[in-house]
């Protein structure tokens, strides 16, 4: 966080609403780059991010320390990004895969993963795992981070992690296997 | 044979940037919903007290009085010397509005739809994790602001209002509840199973706080 960023927060702690604004607008595609990322739907990604929005104005004034200001909204994005993912679970329980929203994105990975064995696994991961894979793989963050960001311990971090990662790994050699025999795994 | 990649360049690769940004309408309606949003409130709803000590000490004293004066006014023999007595009508007029217009669940086919009576109309609050949910009750509609929020038709039978909201498309029919009001609390339960999951969230065994 800059120094201009400190006084936006301090001021928006105050019940600044366009310092609010101007710090939400310098950080808006990269939040919602993490709400698409774990939710992998644009319009879910868009209601998630817009409430996390209004509950981090609310509670802003409970932030101690702007320095830690976007941790502290990513940490408010992660959780909001989980509970729509549960939510949407229950309203859309029948429904194990969802379809794909980013057509846009259908390539190879790392040149030789198709992106769709690795979208379809993740999406079967539940919303607390795509949670730490983004946070760890996408923002970056050590596990033990990770861990005080969603309140939980550095243990059950490293276990969605790796439950995680086994079933990432399970659908790509699924794969790999498939195309060994000549098939096509999608 | 090729060695399978390393899941976590692949888990990379899968997260990079791919240059999407956010619509431009996402900042247009968290402006407009943290501009109404009513941050002191949500405050006091959580239990954090608003008031500063100057105005919780005005407050006690304001209290010890109102107590005293209610006291001295109950000594026996006092209200034959007292100040004028309160009159009927200075009792409130919420009693009778507390309860809904009764009508017995067995006489429901009967009763007409109405539009929902003045006791219930206005904005009611309550703290549902993780916000704040206003519940905007009109004649004939109503509105939810919590998380994804809702809006749409209300019917009120006696003590029952249904809720049919226009994002369920799941349940047409939309879901019934029993209302009442004690007070400032409009307190809904449930009659029967709700078929729309997102309404059973809010309106399910929940108390509102009149909020205006």
């Amino acid at each position: 966080v800059t120094a201009v960023d400190r006084e936006l927060v301090i001021a928006a702690q105050r019940g600044d609403q366009v310092a609010f604004m101007d710090l939400v607008r310098a950080r808006l595609d990269r939040l919602f780059g993490i709400a698409r990322r774990i939710l992998r739907d644009v319009d879910r990604a868009e209601d998630a991010l817009q409430d996390a929005l209004v509950i981090a104005w609310r509670d802003l004034p409970d932030l101690r320390d702007p320095d830690r200001f976007d941790f502290w909204l990513q940490r408010v994005l992660a959780n909001m990004c989980i509970e729509h993912a549960r939510r949407d679970r229950r309203r859309y329980s029948k429904l194990e895969v969802l379809e794909l929203s980013d057509h846009a994105a259908r390539d190879e990975l790392a040149g030789v993963v198709d992106r769709d064995i690795v979208d379809r696994a993740f999406r079967r991961l539940k919303a607390e795992e795509r949670t730490v894979l983004v946070l760890r793989h996408y923002l970056g963050y050590e596990p033990a981070v990770i861990a005080e960001m969603l309140g939980v311990s550095g243990g059950t971090i490293r276990s969605r992690l790796h439950h995680a990662h086994r079933a990432m790994r399970a659908a790509i050699d699924a794969d790999a296997r498939a195309t060994a025999v000549g098939g096509s795994a999608v | 044979m090729n060695r399978p990649p390393d899941v976590e360049l692949v888990l990379r690769d899968y997260f990079a940037d791919d240059g999407f940004t956010a619509p431009d309408h996402v900042l247009d309606v968290v402006e407009e919903r943290i501009a109404r949003h009513p941050r002191r409130l949500a405050w006091r709803l959580r239990g954090r007290p608003i008031v500063n000590t100057y105005a919780k000490l005005a407050l006690a004293a304001a209290a010890v009085l109102l107590v005293a004066i209610v006291g001295y006014n109950l000594i026996p023999g006092r209200s034959t010397t007292g100040g004028p007595k309160p009159t009927p009508t200075a009792i409130p007029t919420s009693a009778p509005t507390i309860a809904p217009t009764t009508a017995p669940t067995n006489a429901r086919a009967s009763t007409p739809v109405l539009p929902a009576p003045a006791e219930l109309q206005g904005r009611w609050l309550t703290d549902i994790a993780p916000d704040v949910a206003i519940l905007t009750l009109t004649p004939t509609n109503f509105t939810i602001s919590w998380l994804g929020g809702d809006s749409g038709r209300i019917e009120v039978e006696g003590d029952q209002i249904t809720f049919r909201g226009r994002s369920n498309p799941e349940c047409p029919s939309g879901g019934t509840y029993r209302w009442s009001i004690e007070g400032d609390k409009l307190h809904l339960e449930p009659v029967g199973t709700d078929p729309c999951p997102f309404q059973t969230e809010w309106a399910g065994n929940k108390t509102y706080t009149r909020y205006d």
